[in-house]
């Protein structure tokens, strides 16, 4: 891809721009009559966060490396009954004492 | 509050990518987008931004605000909140203030101008200011990685999805598709292409798992 050198704030602008225009799109859309929601629309717009959330997380979680699979499924674990702050706390701590452990273990 | 620990680690992982704390505060204060921030620092070259994969990144990640906007739009409207006051309005959209705010609407009650203003603006300082922080902050850590504060985001999104879980049909099969879809793009395509790989195959598991048009009573 070219690579097109702007500076710091040059981007961030540029960034904050195309993040506004994907904020109001609601209302673009809303000017023409309320459109009907049916249930399986209403069921993809329920599914969306959870699975951006996934997507995003996804290449870290599962091919990135033994301690950061384990510790995802711990922190998943953790997810059910904790707090976001507790999940977090359970996965940042599992995947520092596991990349220490199989880190030793794996050491060539 | 969730943003102060994850707005120190970003300005940590900005500073070390050669971020200076008063634009990482900038970024938070303008973009003010968690995630895509977040994917940004890991697209900066040590020479500047790299425009182009930068905003190719922002465009997808963010492009959930789109729905979530399309959701909550219909609300506020039921509030009683203007288009010019909307325009500010969803200037703040994020994912913790739309989660609250559809939090507050599934319970009945509406969301008002000063509600959503409240929360935006809240939401905003914290983060911006736990960014510059984490920033200054960061000179000190030599290694994120040693004490897995790499590993925060990936921690947070767990416990943000635990939030938003409604079961397996109506859940956990959309998400289980977009983790394997993202993954194996990840692996082949490369970043940031497994964003938008894994919105597809999760929003089409999700479209044909859901129930039918109208289940007929027993």
């Amino acid at each position: 891809m070219t690579t097109f050198h702007a500076t710091t704030l040059e981007a961030i602008t540029a960034m904050a721009f195309v993040t506004y225009l994907t904020r109001v799109v609601g209302i673009l859309l809303m000017r023409r009559d309320r459109f009907p929601v049916r249930s399986r629309t209403k069921a993809v717009l329920d599914a969306i966060p959870p699975v951006m959330f996934v997507t995003i997380i996804a290449p870290t979680l599962l091919v990135t490396g033994w301690p950061e699979t384990l510790a995802g499924l711990l922190a998943a674990v953790a997810s059910v009954r904790l707090p976001l702050l507790g999940t977090i706390l359970v996965g940042v701590l599992a995947v520092a004492v596991l990349r220490l452990g199989l880190g030793v273990l794996g050491a060539p | 509050m969730v943003a102060i620990p994850i707005g120190l680690l970003l300005g940590a992982l900005c500073k070390s990518n050669g971020i200076l704390a008063s634009e990482a505060g900038w970024m938070s204060l303008l973009v003010n987008a968690g995630a895509s921030q977040f994917a940004a620092v890991q697209l900066w070259a040590h020479d500047g931004p790299r425009l182009g994969p930068i905003l190719l990144s922002t465009l997808l990640i963010n492009l959930r605000h789109a729905l979530m906007s399309l959701s909550l739009v219909p609300k506020l409207a039921d509030a009683g909140m203007s288009r010019m006051r909307m325009l500010v309005a969803l200037a703040f959209l994020t994912d913790p203030t739309w989660g609250f705010a559809e939090q507050r609407a599934r319970a009945g009650r509406s969301i008002t101008w000063s509600y959503w203003m409240g929360l935006a603006l809240t939401f905003t300082a914290a983060w911006t200011g736990a960014t510059i922080v984490g920033a200054w902050l960061g000179a000190l850590i030599s290694d994120p990685r040693q004490i897995g504060a790499d590993f925060a985001l990936a921690a947070l999104f767990i416990g943000m999805t635990a939030r938003f879980w409604a079961g397996w049909r109506r859940t956990g099969f959309a998400i289980a598709a977009s983790g394997l879809s993202s993954s194996a793009v990840f692996c082949t395509l490369g970043a940031p292409w497994h964003v938008i790989a894994g919105a597809m195959a999760g929003i089409a598991v999700a479209y044909f798992t859901a129930q039918p048009e109208e289940p007929k009573a027993p």
